[in-house]
């Protein structure tokens, strides 16, 4: 009898593709300390209506499922007022079965997110906690399975003691996974690493069809089969990622897999290298961070300035960063590779106008700025009361 | 400006008064003296030519009114000749009534002006050429006379000055710009002491502040996480806790087994071992009792056998103590009689003794007193011979001078008859005697004829009319003063004659043999005692003592002889009656202890074989006396028995290792009971921990915790900025100051040379000073000391004062002013007066200088200097 009912799940399996969506990373909770509270409070809210629009996203498509491939919180111990909000949107949203995995960030030791009465009184009846490894059915032969994580140091990734549980038994199978891989940037990590060849092993082999990888936070897939993909976070969180912001459209049967990268996220970590050298430069720095086709409010700056400029040409790139911190999300200098000079010319000297003691003061100054930070912005400072005094 | 010449008219009681003061236009420069008495109009003409320069003729200012001469209604008039650069200005104004102005301008641009206009031209002029606030603040008046010259604002010194340094000063935007820095500084730091502002320390503290709650919030949360790593160190931990406590239940049971099996051989082991114990105990007491009765029988036999010996030791020490106490009775009576005739003895010997004893001390008395009395006469006879002695002073030596004496007499008379008188009278009623040379003023009347004439043997006439001359009057003098001083010696020791004298100086002589005499008797009779002593020795004699019948020496020597010997006979017999009674005493007594020791142990031995006896009696009476034997085998079987069965169970046991067992089981059961507790408190502490982390993990404490930190990362970045600008701002302010001070040292560089060479002028070349922010002079330095220019002397202030003024005056050169001093220097010594002659004519080469003195001798070394008398 059981054997039968193998076989049919198999033939019904055979001929089945799901489309699920494939996301992680939300890490809700999560700040940054650069952000003014203000910032910070749009910064939250953005990441929330992420969730919404994959959501929306999932409806539109008629997605099978949602999965979320770890770090659904950034931590255990996020505010009451965290869950409730996400709750909220999950409850809100498309009434589409969402499965969440516990991860390193919110693993499912006894301070567990998932076991607080906050949680289990507010989450949705569509969304399921992936708290062991048994297999959650979406359809007839689908299943979908979670490797979750106990504790934020596994000695061994949750997945690879999944995998051995594992054999083709005809189920279009859906792994929901969270770690590092040794070939996307996972290397670093000694305990608990994936080995890409083992997850290629464990697609090929069809014990699974899928398997939705969280952690690292820019899109990317991992190995050659196309059934691996981390689908990164819905919104950036660091300069560093390469290509995050979004999630994955997953449709998958057995013999087939079609990933569709869809952008949900609004915010974006730039780091800018910008070399000064003339007043055309200055002029075109001023004009980029103007542009009016980015969303300054949601973009996070970080720059670095090298070159030389004038006296007159710092004052004006201080008024338009100045301009640019009160637009941006945030600016600030990036310090490792800031190596800007500044060198009066004469044009400063004739602006100024200035003479006596206060001239040779000015050539002091003048003389150390190139080594001297202080000096560099007492110059600044002397040229602007000057021209002040001037007017 | 270069004055040539100043007309006063009705001035201040200067009814017309021209004064020239440069007679050669070309050479305006130079010191002009004006000498005057008081009230000659010195001041006036200063005055005059301000007023000229400065007031409308139509002013009313109180200036121009107190040119008006008092009590005359002539309206004042000034004029003057002047030249301003290239030009000769001669300028006439008539003050208040029916002003006047009138201007010739001649030399380039000629012009001639009145009224205003003229007025206005000559003001533009002036103030186109020299800075008139400093000009007039280079004068120097009796009123300030030690005061710097206020030159510091003044326009035209810092168009010198700047010229001097070849850099110009700063304007009006570098002073908006050292007032703008100084304010940014002083939003950061305090003026007066440099430190940060409040605002920044609170900002830091904030910091700090934050930064400990983030600290501890991360404490927390490593709490929370340390918590969760325990729990699950304990989760793993639980099934190999659960694995171990099965294992050691399964070997605690087989060791309980073991420990069952050895127990019940234990407790046999215990019972026969009660029954042996049992079993030899009976046998034992059995064993004493056969032991004790025959002890009880050898015994009596033993002490019947010694109860017989001593019965008979008994009866013989009786006897012999019987008999030995009448011998010892015996002795007791002949030393009791022995004693008495010893009494006897002594007594009588004693009475002798004390006999010849007060014998001993009525001879002694007696030769106390016979002594003290004979030295009692004999103090009394030294006496006497010591007082007629002191009454006779022909000593010796006496004798021996008067017998010189006699000698020189006899010698002297021999001489005088062997030659002939040589005597000289010159005499008439009173006349001249000469003696030997010396000459004697007789009067009439004296016998000086017998005198003569028992010297001479001349018989003299008439002394009125004779003149003797005696040749040999020398002799006759010598024999006169050697007779006349035998008849003073004999005469001082009242004798008549040598004779006399040489029979007094033999009794003194015996006198003297006599006391030596009186003397050794004396100390022969004192001996070793001194007088005291004996007078002691006779105060102490009793003289009551009545000798009546008592014997003489002799008789009471051979008294007490004989008494001695009867006392020594006696004693001898009484210690040898007394020696015998002791020795029998001692054998009386230890025969007596004999019997006493013999009779007790007698009794004892009697009443120890009595208790045997009793005894055995009762052994022998007893009911089971007959079976002892009998019993006492049996007794001895049972044990045997016994003892080998407990050998079977020892046996067993030693095979079965029971101690090993009874150890193995301990641990077993111990391991057993540690390992559960290991379980129960590992999984109550699982359960603590989810308690804990629940409630800890409830409140948000990662999403505060992140709240925090952003928070210190802003204040951080706050703080960090406000650091950055005040220390941009410390360091333009910094830098400022830094370059206003050397640009103050340069800037002032050629007025302080000026005044240098002035000064090294007056006070030679250790002269130095310092000048202020003011440019006025703050110290002074000569030969080594420093003063501040408050320290300095009137007199020395008053020369500074006026050399600054020379030295700015000579820095202006053409575009100042002719410079007054108005009786300056009154309180200059003449030394430093004849210096000051050469600093004003050096000041002079480039300037004009006017004097005002009431006094022109104080300036009479101004060499090459004008001098104009009013």
């Amino acid at each position: 009898m059981s054997q039968q009912t193998s076989f049919d799940t198999a033939v019904r399996a055979e001929s089945t593709a799901v489309t699920l969506i494939h996301t992680a990373d939300w890490q809700l909770g999560m700040r940054r300390h650069v952000f003014a509270p203000e910032t910070q409070g749009r910064f939250a809210q953005d990441r929330l209506d992420a969730i919404a629009t994959l959501m929306q996203f999932a409806a539109t498509e008629q997605a099978d499922c949602v999965v979320v491939a770890g770090d659904v919180f950034d931590d255990n111990l996020v505010d009451r007022q965290t869950i409730i909000r996400a709750l909220d949107v999950l409850a809100r949203a498309p009434k589409i079965p969402m499965f969440l995995l516990p991860a390193n960030h919110d693993p499912l030791d006894p301070a567990s997110v998932y076991k607080t009465q906050t949680f289990l009184d507010n989450c949705p009846s569509h969304v399921t906690v992936l708290t062991d490894t048994d297999e959650h059915e979406i359809a007839d032969g689908v299943v979908i399975v979670g490797a979750p994580w106990r504790t934020r140091r596994h000695t061994i990734n949750p997945l690879s003691e999944l995998a051995e549980t594992l054999t083709d038994d005809g189920k279009l199978r859906i792994i929901v996974a969270h770690g590092g891989v040794d070939t996307a940037g996972g290397a670093h990590d000694t305990m608990n690493v994936l080995r890409e060849t083992d997850l290629t092993a464990l697609v090929t082999s069809k014990r699974c069809q899928y398997i939705a990888l969280g952690d690292r936070h820019s899109t990317t897939q991992v190995g050659p089969t196309k059934r691996v993909y981390y689908s990164g976070a819905p919104e950036p969180t660091s300069p560093r990622e390469t290509d995050p912001g979004n999630v994955l459209k997953v449709t998958v049967s057995r013999d087939d897999i079609d990933v569709t990268v869809k952008k949900v996220g609004r915010w974006q970590f730039v780091n800018e290298i910008v070399t000064l050298e003339n007043d055309r430069d200055l002029d075109q720095l001023i004009t980029w961070l103007r542009d009016p086709a980015r969303d300054n409010a949601r973009t996070v700056l970080r720059l670095a300035l090298q070159g030389v400029v004038t006296l007159a040409q710092h004052a004006k790139l201080t008024d338009a960063l100045n301009q640019a911190a009160d637009v941006y999300a945030s600016v600030t200098r990036w310090q490792r590779h800031d190596q800007l000079v500044i060198a009066p010319d004469d044009a400063d000297l004739d602006q100024m106008n200035l003479s006596g003691f206060v001239a040779d003061a000015f050539n002091t100054l003048r003389n150390d700025a190139p080594d001297d930070p202080i000096a560099a912005d007492a110059l600044s400072l002397l040229y602007a009361l000057a021209v002040k005094a001037d007017t | 400006m270069r004055l040539i010449e100043l007309s006063l008219h009705n001035v201040r009681g200067v009814e017309n008064r021209t004064v020239p003061f440069a007679t050669d236009t070309t050479e305006l420069t130079g010191v002009v003296i004006v000498e005057g008495p008081n009230e000659a109009g010195k001041t006036t003409l200063r005055d005059a030519f301000v007023a000229l320069l400065t007031y409308k003729a139509s002013s009313k200012h109180s200036d121009v009114k107190l040119l008006q001469t008092s009590g005359r209604d002539e309206p004042p008039g000034v004029s003057a000749t002047f030249k301003l650069g290239e030009r000769t200005f001669t300028y006439r104004k008539q003050f208040t009534k029916r002003p006047t102005t009138e201007l010739i301008v001649t030399g380039t641009d000629p012009i001639q002006l009145s009224g205003d206009e003229a007025h206005d031209y000559v003001v533009k002029a002036l103030d186109e050429k020299l800075d008139r606030g400093l000009w007039q603040a280079l004068w120097l008046t009796q009123r300030e006379l030690a005061t710097q010259p206020a030159i510091d604002d003044a326009r035209g010194l810092t168009r010198v000055l700047d010229a001097g340094t070849k850099t110009a000063a700063v304007g009006m935007i570098e002073h908006a710009v050292v007032d703008a820095a100084r304010r940014h500084y002083a939003s950061f730091f305090t003026e007066k002491t440099g430190k940060l502002r409040t605002e920044l320390k609170q900002l830091d503290e904030a910091y700090d502040t934050a930064l400990n709650e983030l600290e501890q919030l991360n404490q927390e949360l490593a709490a929370v996480q340390n918590d969760s790593d325990e729990r699950d160190r304990l989760e793993r931990e639980l099934p190999r806790l659960d694995q171990a406590v099965t294992k050691a239940e399964h070997d605690a049971a087989k060791a309980r087994d073991a420990v069952l099996r050895v127990t019940t051989w234990r407790n046999d082991l215990r019972i026969v071992g009660a029954e042996l114990e049992a079993a030899t105990a009976k046998r034992d007491t059995l064993v004493a009792r056969n032991e004790q009765q025959q002890r009880l029988t050898f015994e009596q036999s033993q002490r019947a056998e010694r109860i017989d010996v001593l019965a008979e030791e008994h009866a013989a020490y009786d006897t012999a103590l019987t008999a030995l106490a009448v011998e010892l009775a015996n002795a007791e009576q002949a030393r009791l009689n022995a004693q008495h005739e010893r009494d006897e003895a002594r007594r009588a010997r004693q009475h002798a003794d004390k006999q010849r004893q007060l014998r001993q001390a009525v001879d002694e008395r007696e030769i106390i007193t016979k002594r003290r009395d004979r030295l009692i006469q004999l103090e009394h006879e030294r006496a006497q011979t010591t007082h007629a002695l002191n009454e006779n002073p022909f000593t010796q030596e006496v004798l021996e001078h008067l017998e010189r004496l006699q000698h020189a007499v006899d010698v002297a008379r021999i001489q005088q008859q062997q030659t002939a008188p040589d005597v000289t009278v010159n005499a008439l009623m009173a006349f001249h005697l000469s003696v030997d040379g010396i000459v004697h003023e007789l009067a009439a009347g004296d016998n000086w004829q017998a005198t003569l004439t028992t010297n001479t043997g001349l018989a003299i006439g008439d002394v009125a009319k004779l003149a003797i001359t005696l040749p040999k009057a020398d002799t006759h003098n010598a024999w006169a003063n050697a007779t006349r001083a035998l008849d003073d010696a004999l005469r001082q020791h009242d004798v008549a004659t040598i004779e006399e004298a040489r029979a007094k100086r033999d009794q003194r002589l015996a006198l003297s043999q006599q006391l030596a005499h009186q003397s050794i008797e004396y100390d022969t009779m004192l001996g070793d005692d001194t007088r005291e002593a004996i007078e002691q020795a006779y105060a102490l004699l009793d003289h009551s003592t009545d000798t009546t019948g008592l014997g003489d020496t002799a008789t009471l020597d051979a008294q007490l002889h004989a008494a001695r010997e009867r006392e020594q006979l006696a004693e001898h017999a009484y210690d040898t009656a007394d020696t015998t009674e002791r020795e029998l005493r001692v054998l009386y007594d230890a025969k007596s202890a004999q019997v006493t020791t013999t009779r007790i142990t007698l009794a004892n031995e009697q009443a120890e074989q009595e208790r045997i006896e009793r005894e055995l009696h009762a052994h022998e009476t007893s009911n089971d006396n007959n079976d002892l034997m009998a019993t006492l085998n049996t007794a001895n079987d049972t044990v045997t028995a016994l003892q080998q069965q407990q050998d079977v169970l020892n046996r067993q046991l030693a095979e079965a290792g029971a101690d090993d067992i009874d150890a193995l089981n301990d641990n077993a059961q111990a391991v057993l009971r540690d390992l559960k507790t290991a379980r129960e408190t590992t999984q109550r502490r699982r359960e603590q921990l989810d308690t804990t982390i629940r409630v800890r993990g409830g409140d948000g404490l990662f999403e505060r915790r992140e709240e925090h930190a952003t928070r210190c990362t802003r204040l951080q970045e706050q703080r960090d900025a406000q650091q950055h600008r005040a220390a941009v701002a410390k360091r333009l302010y910094d830098t400022l100051e830094t370059h206003r001070g050397l640009a103050h040292s340069r800037y002032i560089a050629p007025l302080y040379d000026e005044i240098l060479r002035f000064g090294r002028l007056l006070y030679g070349a250790t002269f130095d000073i310092e000048l202020n922010d003011s440019l006025a002079i703050a110290r002074r330095h000569v030969d080594g000391v420093w003063l501040d220019l408050e320290q300095l002397s009137a007199g020395a202030q008053e020369q500074l004062a006026l050399i600054s003024r020379l030295a700015c005056a000579r820095l202006l050169g053409d575009e100042g002013g002719v410079v007054f001093f108005d009786d300056a220097l009154g309180h200059t010594d003449q030394q430093r007066l004849e210096r000051l002659g050469a600093v004003l004519r050096l000041a002079g080469q480039h300037t004009q200088l006017v004097v005002l003195t009431c006094d022109g001798e104080r300036f009479r070394h101004v060499g090459g200097a004008t001098r104009i008398v009013l």
